[in-house]
């Protein structure tokens, strides 16, 4: 349309600016052209501006749409560039091109009085938060700012709940658990003034406490186990739950808030050798991903900032930021804080194990350098500059210049710290304790063999069974799972590819400790192509013995399910070729917790088992299709000996070689300590000694390895020796081979040189998955940049606007039910400004005062009038007046999180494990008592309970989702821990079926609702129990499982 | 999450807003223009719906697009030769390739594949609109004329991330976000208040199990079991040591006479209708899933009679019957085991042969049986997967993963049949008409339901132009 067309258009129309420019402008211009910046010296905000212009003259010429550049520049006429400019927001399409012009045409009409935008940084969560001075003097501070709310609205507030109610708040709000009878009564026996306050006390002193707020903080910190694909960590880090024993032991001893997030932001700075608050950076290692390391610098620069400040960094990282004085040089500024950081694990005090290590950061790579990426694309760095670190620009109440931490050596080098020296001598003095005694029960067993000579081991073993599977005998074989079993004559075959398991149980009575053949091939399937033989079978356990013809990872494993989890551990797996339409044969020895297994006659891999329970044998393909040539089970082999314990009888000629192998293993873990040490002085001579010091121990060190590497030899011969008089000729080759590596071990200990072994206290995460071995292995810097702790010390800055804020409010959120700030992570321009201003200031003010105590700032709030309110809605003119208790008239009530559900129906059932810390529970372990914080909480683990009644999100929660849904009540009506503890309760009040009928109903809404029941509810419940006996009582407490006071905090 | 945590919006979402609903859609009225200021969604449309209820058949692994509904003769005349020594060589320009965002650098597989690899099977014109469909898919081919076939889908992840991108459109190294069944049970409420509205079947191995996301757990999918003894988690008790269904009435009654002791309280009436809901629920979901009182030719259609097409059939019969019952949106993930089912790096033939035959009777028996109800116009299905698979061999028989060109079928509810949008070029390479990324699909979806997905948008979570998509228009009816 012509611009001439459109002038007449616009006389006939008239476009409002207010409602149709205005608007439109603010959302697609202002951004760059209004109060947060002005690129070319342009604002749009008010229409004068627009007039005035910028460095390019005038952006409009009233009348004139065609000779004014905002619009030319909006339609994509004339010379300049179009806007907005691509990837910074849509298009103005025609309809609001029409407009513009229209109003343009019309003479670009304003009002008078037209106002500019603010100055984004006299935003209000940018000026530090003062105290103001109350409007009338309370005893709590809190106090004055709710009444004044309730002032200005006319709004009268509810009474002090009932005692009980209040307990039963308390309790819940507190430590995540609803009181038990005996704290009832006992409160309710308390009339003194204080009851309450002592109450307090009490809770926010329990262990309960800690961990009902450690969850709260592992939402906002978004603490999640590890996840991969199979045993790969792509995220997050195993052990990170050492990270939330941190979270809950610091806020049982109430670390200051401030002091914790500099623990997890830079505890390897702080305090580099403090092995304890090492744990606090599971914050950084949880940010872990495996693929990509944008991504996981993204992750950390968004919810750094959005759970500690506030501020949603992350918008800035394609363009600056489109509200807040936030700008994409700040995002890459942030991003080069956390560049050099990588993640390890080190030993916790005690564990000589590397698997047990704790997830930690530290400083990794110190010139790596951060570039912009031009629209957020990573594969566009601007690499003409590298961007410095720091936190936003903006914000400039103090400057904090990150200052290099030259790190102790037990920080850099963890293989120095004493205590990893302590734990290897430690674990080197039980095995040698344990070499004794075998030695020991070696040479009396020689003793006994020379008095009582026994049957030779040539002597084979009867057969129990034998199955040539020249059908496929239903008697004896039960199929299961979705195979198809097919006789070959000679064999029987799986022929169905299927995703899963397909097998074959034994039905016949087996022996605990047997050997058991299997002969097969594997002819095809996708993916694993695994078969093996699985004993001790039931319901969510076994043990499995399996070779797996996988493309990826070819192996024989030995694996074992608990509870539905499989485990699948390396030391019991052998990586070989495992060939298809080929013969295997699979050879299992079983004795007690030991298991063994052989392919083709050779030692594959070996295990001992956590423990035992008897079960059914199963043959079993998984994915995998396959034929069965043979199978048969035998007992032991005479003198069978799997892990130097003697058993059964052996020969004299069996029993000295078993004796000469337990005295040269017993010369090894002799020779042991004295290496271990030498290794320990030999490293800490590297890194703290002299050239000389170093050149010396190193020696030492070379020396002994070398020395007990030939004991360590022998022990093998012997071991090797005992094998063939006990297994017979078939093990030759082995005493070959081990006089070879003997001989080679005495060669080189002649001249054993300088090279030495350092203990292994520490393993680096890969970088990525492309990283190389070099880099893997490279040594830790002795240095940190301290950029880390310099952003710490930033956020947790007295001047910081906005720490205490947000803290403040997170808390304040988790005892009310809705936060000061509704926008709990976002406190810029775009998010929602407080309820209470003055209040979250106050609060704020009043955290910093105290030293960041979250104790006193807890005792505060619950203290407060505001807290200890009714929470009935049964007030007309206040529900009609703030139907949304905006202004807490009443306290809110609000459901019960995922975990307070479910630890709730433990407490009552009086059967909570209260064990505090420790490895993460797996999600399907149903028998578990634990506390709800201790399941594994992942992205692909989800226990189904929990998962019903909004879970926290592991990607991010900064609020918990309240939602209500039928299939919560499903679960609280059809979960067996709701019957369960339905039946329980029932017993406790109740024990021996005595207790008359409304007495009966009286304690279980006391001890359920924590109320007494009205007349009505009284006369229902009686009537129910009509026909009355202990299963319509426990019928009776389940319905009030599923009654809304109980899953509600009132 | 302040969308869900706000109690209007919860109320009105999770439980209130459905009751209302199914009478609100009978006169066809739609959601208020918008006022500039955010409310959380009504649950009802923006725009007169075509489509009540979505279908979401989802191939897990990848779908080989040259196998399936892109013939290419040129595979054929090339076969053995590098793509380097064709006519095509262009197709390689790096430049082109440059779509791909790598999250598993240096993997085994979702590299170039140079060498071409003939097509697997034959193809053959059908239906009258005698479109081309192999003969893998004989059953679906048949049914070719109430389908539209996009021969042009793109995507960016070349590893089976693109599983979740193709079910949220966002690349799974920017983190999670809600798929499309959680958004289109945000927008609209329910049809029918005795069954969940968005129910997932199948296999959903691989990526998340969750699909709410930022919109919270309330917008996950309900996972269902074709088994009427055991349909879903808690849907019967699971102890028989107290009678469950006398608690049950006995907790609606005192929840009553708490809510008569206190009319105001808003969540409590939420609550007792949600347990209202949860007992309807028990007793509708095993009927829903009851064959019983299906013909034996009905259950015959879905190859319920056939134990290689059983398991899916099972799962498409349910969908009808949920579906005439007024569920929403059903996602179905067929095929486990590793990254999918149909990963078919090695032995394409095998893996093809076997996985379309255990779904191609089925899909064509519930089109015919929806069309044959009158529902397929209100009902729209749709078969689709991550990405293709490469021009090229991987090994001796297989072909690895493609995001160049792919194709995706959709059918009823408010799309053309018998139609063939979009094309890739002559080795099915790149897509080169009328590309579509896959939110395409979302915004073609959404705008059938008569949403905006620019309306569901929580004013503190700015979707980026490209989570929106556009409409795919040609293809509308």
């Amino acid at each position: 349309m012509p611009p001439i067309a459109l002038a007449l258009l616009a006389l006939v129309s008239g476009v409002d600016y207010s409602s149709e420019v205005k608007p439109l402008l603010a959302a697609r211009c202002v951004a760059c052209h209004g109060a947060l910046q002005q690129k070319g010296g342009l604002r749009l905000d008010t229409a004068a501006r627009m007039r005035a212009g910028g460095d390019s003259g005038p952006a409009i010429v009233a009348g004139k749409p065609s000779e004014s550049p905002l619009w030319q520049r909006v339609a994509g006429h004339g010379v300049g560039r179009r806007m907005p400019p691509k990837g910074e927001g849509e298009d103005v399409n025609p309809a609001e091109q029409m407009r513009l012009s229209e109003w343009i045409a019309a003479g670009a009409a304003a009002p008078l009085q037209e106002a500019e935008d603010p100055d984004p940084r006299d935003h209000w969560a940018f000026r530090k938060p003062k105290r103001a001075t109350p409007p009338e003097v309370t005893a709590n501070p809190i106090d004055a700012w709710i009444a004044k709310r309730w002032k200005e609205k006319g709004l009268i507030p509810r009474p002090q709940a009932d005692r009980l109610t209040l307990l039963r708040r308390l309790y819940l709000d507190l430590t995540g658990l609803p009181p038990s009878m005996a704290d009832i009564e006992r409160f309710l026996a308390d009339n003194a003034p204080d009851a309450t306050n002592r109450e307090v006390e009490k809770l926010l002193t329990s262990q309960a406490y800690a961990e009902r707020w450690a969850r709260h903080f592992m939402d906002i910190w978004r603490y999640s186990d590890w996840w991969g694909l199979g045993a790969e960590v792509r995220n997050s880090q195993k052990n990170i739950w050492h990270w939330r024993d941190w979270i809950i032991e610091s806020v049982d001893k109430n670390v200051p808030y401030d002091e914790m997030v500099r623990q997890m932001l830079a505890a390897d700075e702080l305090y580099p050798a403090d092995a304890s608050k090492l744990r606090a950076t599971g914050f950084l290692a949880r940010q872990y991903f495996l693929f990509n390391r944008t991504t996981w610098m993204d992750e950390t620069v968004e919810h750094t900032s959005k759970a500690f400040l506030g501020l949603t960094a992350n918008c800035a990282k394609c363009h600056d930021h489109k509200y807040d004085p936030i700008r994409a040089d700040d995002y890459y500024r942030l991003r080069a804080v956390f560049e050099p950081y990588q993640v390890r694990y080190d030993l916790p005090t005690g564990a000589t194990d590397p698997m047990a290590g704790f997830p930690r950061a530290f400083d990794c790579n110190l010139a790596a350098v951060t570039h912009k990426h031009i629209r957020g694309d990573e594969s566009r760095p601007d690499t003409r500059r590298a961007m410095d670190a720091g936190p936003p620009v903006f914000l400039n109440f103090a400057t904090i210049e990150g200052k290099p931490v030259v790190l102790p050596a037990e920080a850099h080098s963890p293989e120095t710290r004493a205590d990893v020296l302590e734990a290897y001598l430690k674990e080197a003095e039980v095995a040698l304790v344990a070499a004794r005694k075998v030695a020991s029960e070696a040479e009396s067993q020689l003793a006994q063999s020379r008095k009582q000579p026994s049957a030779t081991s040539s002597e084979a073993a009867k057969p129990l069974l034998v199955e040539p599977f020249d059908n496929l005998d239903s008697a004896r074989w039960k199929p299961m799972g979705a195979g198809m079993w097919k006789p070959l004559g000679q064999a029987l075959a799986q022929t169905a590819k299927i995703d899963g398991r397909a097998w074959l149980r034994l039905t016949t009575p087996m022996p605990t400790d047997f050997e058991a053949v299997l002969r097969f091939r594997i002819t095809g399937g996708e993916p694993y192509r695994s078969v093996g033989i699985s004993f001790d079978a039931a319901e969510g356990r076994d043990t499995m013995v399996y070779m797996s013809a996988n493309t990826g990872e070819p192996k024989l494993q030995i694996a074992w399910q608990r509870n539905g989890q499989y485990v699948y551990p390396n030391e019991t797996k052998q990586q070989r070729a495992v060939p298809l339409n080929t013969p295997i044969e699979l050879k299992i020895r079983v004795a007690g917790k030991s298991v063994e297994a052989l392919v083709d006659g050779k030692p594959g891999a070996s295990a001992t088992l956590p423990d035992r329970q008897a079960g059914a044998l199963e043959l079993v393909t998984f994915t995998a299709t396959a034929e069965f040539d043979h199978f048969e089970i035998r007992p032991l082999p005479v003198g069978y000996n799997p892990a130097g314990k003697t058993s059964g009888r052996m020969t004299v000629a069996q029993a000295e070689a078993n004796r000469a192998w337990a005295v040269a293993e017993l010369a090894a873990r002799e020779a042991e300590p004295a290496t271990i040490k030498a290794r320990y002085q030999a490293r800490l001579q590297e890194v703290k000694g002299t050239a000389a010091q170093s050149q010396s121990a190193a020696r030492e060190a070379a020396r002994l390895e070398a020395l007990l590497a030939v004991i360590k030899a022998r022990a093998a011969l012997a071991k090797a020796n005992r094998d063939v008089a006990v297994d017979g000729d078939s093990k030759k080759p082995a005493v070959d081979a081990a006089a070879k590596a003997l001989a080679a071990a005495e060669k080189a200990s002649a001249s054993p040189g300088v090279g030495y072994t350092r203990l292994v206290a520490s393993s680096k995460s890969p970088e990525s998955n492309m990283e190389k071995p070099e880099s893997r292995g490279k040594p830790f810097p002795a240095t940190s940049t301290g950029r880390r702790s310099a952003l710490a010390q930033w956020i947790t800055h007295k001047d910081n606007p906005l720490a205490a804020r947000v803290i403040v409010n997170h808390i304040w959120n988790r005892h009310f039910g809705q936060p000061l700030v509704p926008t709990v992570f976002d406190y810029g321009r775009k998010g929602t400004p407080p309820t209470h201003p003055e209040l979250l200031d106050t609060l704020a003010v009043e955290l910093m005062e105290h030293g960041w105590d979250l104790r006193y700032l807890h005792r505060l709030i619950v203290t407060s009038r505001a807290y200890q309110l009714d929470s009935s809605t049964l007030q007309p003119a206040e529900q009609q007046k703030d139907p949304e208790n905006k202004s807490l008239w009443r306290f809110p009530s609000r459901r019960l999180e995922s975990q307070v559900v479910r630890d709730a129906l433990l407490v009552l059932a009086n059967k909570l494990d209260s064990t505090r810390g420790g490895p993460s529970i797996p999600v399907n372990d149903e028998a578990s008592r634990r506390r709800s914080l201790y399941f594994v909480h992942s992205h692909n683990d989800h226990n189904r309970f929990l998962a019903q009644f909004d879970d926290a999100g592991v990607q991010e929660c900064y609020r918990r989702s309240e939602s209500i849904v039928p299939q919560q009540s499903l679960a609280l009506i059809h979960g067996k821990l709701a019957s369960e503890t339905s039946e329980t309760v029932r017993q406790l009040l109740d024990p021996a079926g005595a207790v008359p009928r409304d007495v009966f109903i009286r304690s279980a809404f006391k001890l359920m609702l924590a109320r007494s029941p009205s007349p009505a509810e009284l006369d229902l419940c009686i009537s129910e129990l009509a026909e009355d006996n202990s299963r319509a009582r426990a019928g009776l407490v389940l319905a009030l499982v599923n009654h809304h006071d109980f899953i509600t905090v009132r | 999450m302040f969308g869900i945590n706000n109690r209007r919006d919860f109320l009105g979402r999770n439980a209130l807003a459905p009751m209302a609903l199914a009478a609100l859609l009978a006169d066809g009225s739609t959601s208020e223009a918008s006022t500039g200021l955010w409310s959380p969604p009504d649950g009802r449309p923006h725009a007169a719906p075509k489509a009540k209820s979505v279908i979401w058949l989802f191939m897990n692994g990848g779908v080989s697009h040259l196998e399936t509904f892109d013939p290419k003769p040129e595979l054929d005349k090339y076969a053995g030769k590098t793509i380097a020594a064709t006519p095509h060589k262009d197709v390689q320009n790096p430049e082109k390739l440059k779509l791909a965002r790598v999250t598993v650098v240096n993997d085994a597989n979702g590299q170039q594949r140079n060498v071409l690899f003939g097509t697997q099977t034959k193809f053959q014109p059908r239906g009258k609109s005698g479109i081309p469909v192999s003969d893998f898919l004989p059953h679906m081919g048949a049914m070719v004329d109430e389908m539209a076939i996009v021969r042009s889908m793109v995507t960016t992840d070349d590893n089976h991330g693109a599983q979740t991108q193709f079910h949220s459109g966002r690349h799974m190294l920017d983190g999670e976000f809600p798929t499309l069944g959680a958004w289109v049970h945000y927008g609209l409420g329910s049809l029918n208040a005795n069954l969940p509205q968005f129910i997932s079947m199948g296999t959903r191995e691989y990526w998340n199990r969750k699909d709410g996301h930022y919109l919270g757990p309330a917008h996950d999918a309900v996972p269902l079991r074709v088994d009427p003894a055991n349909p879903l988690d808690y849907g019967k008790p699971e102890l028989a040591s107290i009678d469950t269904d006398r608690s049950f009435r006995l907790a609606n009654r005192l929840n009553r006479l708490r809510q008569e002791a206190e009319p105001t309280d808003p969540v409590l009436d939420a609550r007792l209708k949600s347990y209202e809901l949860a007992y309807r629920m028990q007793r509708a979901l095993p009927e829903a899933i009851d064959f019983s009182k299906e013909t034996q030719q009905t259950q015959q259609m879905y190859g319920l009679d056939n134990s290689v097409t059983r398991d899916f059939g099972m799962q498409l019969l349910a969908s009808r019957r949920l579906v005439e019952r007024g569920v929403r949106f059903i996602q179905i993930q067929h095929g486990g085991g590793g990254a999918g089912a149909w990963d078919a790096h090695g032995d394409l033939r095998g893996n093809h042969t076997a996985n379309c035959a255990k779904v191609d009777l089925p899909i064509a028996g519930l089109l015919a049986d929806l069309k044959r109800r009158g529902l397929l116009d209100q009902t729209l299905v749709v078969f689709a997967t991550e990405f293709g698979r490469t021009p090229g061999t991987q090994g001796s028989n297989g072909r690895d993963h493609h995001i160049f060109g792919f194709s995706v079928a959709m059918a009823g509810g408010g799309v053309k049949g018998g139609v063939v949008h979009g094309a890739t070029d002559a080795l099915g390479f790149h897509a080169v008409e009328d590309r579509h990324y896959v939110t395409d699909i979302h915004a073609t979806i959404l705008h059938l339901m008569g949403l905006d997905s620019r309306r569901l948008e929580l004013p503190e979570r700015k979707r980026l132009e490209i989570d929106h998509g556009n409409v795919i228009r040609p293809i509308l009816a």
